[in-house]
């Protein structure tokens, strides 16, 4: 399946695909794909990816070891976090 | 002990309060250790990023002249430092470089959608382990945009406040960057056999 771009649309795309997901402009951008199948499959896709980096790169906790060690090279007593 | 950032604790950590310096430690640690991971994608270097970061924060915590939050200091501080390493390391990877994605050439691409179901296979570890290498290959000066928009969820504008780009570069490589995230995942979902015809 080939893209069947009309070239302003996609200057439209690119330039609005560095904007905010979820902000009105790219959901306007998103309503007129409706004109574009095959771009929306696209950018969808690429939606899906971003959504897809932000859960495997949720924030994981400070190992202890790396923690004992960051307190230790600062010269400070490490406090309990719940203290 | 206190889990906010005051005034009052700032000027204890300035006027060398250890315990309050601790603090800042314990409420920071965990995000500029995140970032680093985000950024320099290994262990011991988003460690070395962290210990550098508070290093350099706890030594010049009297030129923080309060007129941002604290943490909005010392994360600059840790973009920094990681943004250092990252063009060292960029430095010495010349002769591994990898090829920069042919991003305007998107009119050739063969566009197929994906099931519904990739959302559910993030749990898989091999399918984890091929995202993770996606992002490593991204090149840095993309990654670093697409860590803080996308990721770390920096406006455009902090974003090229803190890489000290114009707001339309940081558009075009965030761009650059999800195309080539995109593409990359289509690839492993086209590997694995998932993707919808």
């Amino acid at each position: 399946m080939k893209p069947k771009h009309n070239v302003e649309l996609q200057n439209k795309i690119c330039m609005e695909f560095g904007a905010d997901l979820d902000s009105e402009l790219c959901q306007e951008v998103g309503a007129l794909m409706e004109e574009c199948p095959e771009c929306k499959v696209y950018y969808d896709t690429m939606k899906r990816s971003v959504q897809l980096f932000r859960v495997i790169e949720d924030e994981c906790e400070v190992p202890d070891a790396v923690s004992e060690r960051l307190f230790k090279v600062l010269e400070l007593e490490k406090l309990k976090k719940d203290s | 002990m206190t889990s906010e950032e005051t005034p009052e604790l700032i000027q204890a950590a300035r006027d060398g309060d250890q315990s309050a310096q601790s603090q800042l430690v314990n409420m920071y640690s965990a995000r500029i250790y995140n970032l680093g991971l985000r950024m320099l994608r290994n262990n011991e270097d988003a460690e070395d990023m962290l210990q550098e970061t508070f290093i350099t924060a706890l030594q010049k915590i009297d030129s923080f002249k309060g007129n941002s939050s604290f943490y909005t200091w010392i994360y600059r501080i840790g973009v920094n430092i990681a943004l250092g390493k990252l063009r060292k390391q960029s430095k010495m990877q010349i002769s591994y470089s990898i090829q920069e994605p042919d991003f305007e050439n998107l009119h050739g691409l063969e566009i197929s959608d994906w099931p519904d179901y990739i959302e559910t296979k993030v749990s898989d570890v091999e399918f984890k382990t091929a995202l993770k290498l996606a992002l490593d290959d991204l090149d840095e000066k993309y990654r670093a945009v697409f860590v803080l928009r996308d990721l770390e969820e920096l406006s455009t504008s902090k974003t090229a406040e803190i890489l000290d780009l114009t707001e339309s570069n940081v558009k075009v490589r965030l761009m650059r960057a999800r195309l080539f995230l995109r593409d990359r995942m289509n690839t492993i979902l086209k590997r694995e056999g998932w993707l919808v015809k």
